[in-house]
């Protein structure tokens, strides 16, 4: 269903059945947290509704197969963390040739208040300079809190490999926002 | 350090609200039938070529092609299957359908036996079966969600000229109800796009505006009037619109179109 059916399902005031797995649960149970994620990553807002199709239209495929439900919400990090970063990755191809202006990330803080707001837009401009699988993993470990072992499930790398990510990360904000 | 990380996760929200996500979930909806027509475009267009090299009895490449087509779709393999019947070498493996005694049911047929069972419009509706929901269609409906489900239902069975009367009611009733503006913009939608009705379609978009000014619909509502007049031929009106446009939402993400319909 279009218009009806589905406000009736994403209302919040419904009460979410966190083991159906049919697309349109799942869209309704997870895609605020798909959206979030990928805000948080692309640093951007103009691409997220785009990145939130492309994972559940990704996720689609493979909800017929999923025997737990619980592993939902880990499964749909992993798929956005795979759109984000082609998208990322495009986004810098894009803007080195002069095709894509550099990103307001002004326009993410525009609630905050003025020393956050600063703090955080010098973060995203180190951020945006970084590997993107830095980036990432650096994301997860300390903005979504996602411990080291699901930082390195989620980015499709080992645990040695997550640490050596997020440590770098690490270091190079430290040196823009410690500035 | 600062903590950022914590910083960044208490600052950085999307704007996720129902109705944004109603607007990524049609869109979603869009991409995926867009999809699945490419899916069968290919899917035809090996099914073909397969028939062709099939004709040829000791052409090698055919049963491969048989063999391509059926990772892709299950009814073009046994479509294929009945037009041209391959010959296979015998096989020893069991077969579990018939030695368990009991049919081994291809989920998406137990689905659609699932579906069978559905009888009235609003259950069909919910469940995706817009043809059938369509089919049995009956009684008058005065609340919005009957209204907006039937508009659905009109509209997903391919048939948007019926689908204008239940939105217009829904804007025209129900202006109080916080989806009313997002049926003006539906409306302008079928209007534009599936009738070409523009003048009418600028209407509805005006009204999706006028219903929720600073709504999350009010960008897109705006740049589609500003297309739907410049389709009618206001361009004097399309213009001063995209400049309200511009004005509005100077980094808006349908610049390029308004700037365009516009003439800037």
């Amino acid at each position: 269903m279009g218009h009806a059916r589905t406000l009736r399902l994403v209302r919040d005031d419904e009460t979410v059945d966190a083991t159906a797995t049919d697309l349109v649960s799942v869209f309704r149970n997870y895609s605020r947290y798909v959206a979030s994620i990928a805000l948080r990553l692309l640093g951007r807002d103009d691409d997220v509704d785009d990145v939130v199709q492309e994972v559940f239209l990704i996720a689609m495929r493979g909800l017929d197969s999923v025997r737990d439900p619980a592993a939902i919400r880990g499964w749909l990090a992993t798929i956005t963390v795979r759109v984000a970063r082609r998208k990322m990755r495009r986004r810098r191809l894009w803007a080195f040739v002069g095709l894509d202006a550099a990103p307001d990330h002004a326009r993410l803080v525009v609630d905050a208040a003025q020393d956050k707001a600063v703090l955080i837009v010098r973060a995203y401009s180190a951020l945006e300079h970084m590997p993107v699988d830095d980036k990432i993993a650096w994301m997860f470990r300390y903005v979504e809190g996602e411990p080291l072992e699901s930082v390195a499930k989620i980015c499709g790398c080992s645990l040695a490999t997550a640490k050596r990510r997020i440590a770098r990360a690490q270091a190079a904000l430290a040196l823009e926002v410690d500035e | 350090m600062i903590d950022i990380g914590r910083e960044i996760a208490s600052t950085v929200r999307a704007d996720w609200n129902d109705v944004r996500r109603e607007v990524v979930w049609i869109g979603l909806r869009a991409r995926r039938r867009r999809r699945t027509v490419m899916r069968i475009a290919c899917v035809s267009a090996m099914a073909a070529v397969a028939l062709v090299s099939l004709r040829e009895p000791h052409d090698k490449r055919a049963a491969p092609l048989v063999d391509v087509v059926a990772d892709e779709s299950a009814e073009s393999l046994t479509a294929i299957k009945r037009a041209v019947p391959v010959e296979r070498p015998p096989t020893h493996e069991p077969q579990p359908a018939a030695s368990s005694g009991e049919p081994a049911v291809p989920s998406r047929r137990r689905v659609i036996a699932q579906r069978a069972e559905f009888s009235t419009w609003r259950e069909l509706a919910r469940v995706g079966e817009y043809e059938r929901a369509y089919e049995v269609l009956d009684g008058v409906h005065e609340n919005a969600d009957d209204l907006l489900m039937i508009a659905d239902v009109m509209r997903l069975s391919h048939h948007p000229a019926e689908a204008t009367e239940p939105l217009r009611r829904v804007v025209r009733d129900h202006a109080d109800d916080p989806r009313a503006s997002l049926a003006a913009f539906t409306l302008g939608r079928v209007l534009l796009d599936d009738l070409g009705e523009a003048r009418e379609a600028a209407g509805a978009f005006a009204d999706a505006i006028r219903l929720a000014p600073q709504g999350p619909l009010a960008e897109d509502a705006l740049a589609r009037r500003v297309e739907a007049l410049a389709r009618a031929g206001d361009t004097d009106e399309a213009h001063a619109l995209a400049f309200q446009y511009l004005d509005q939402f100077p980094r808006g993400r349908w610049l390029r179109m308004v700037r365009r319909f516009g003439g800037l």
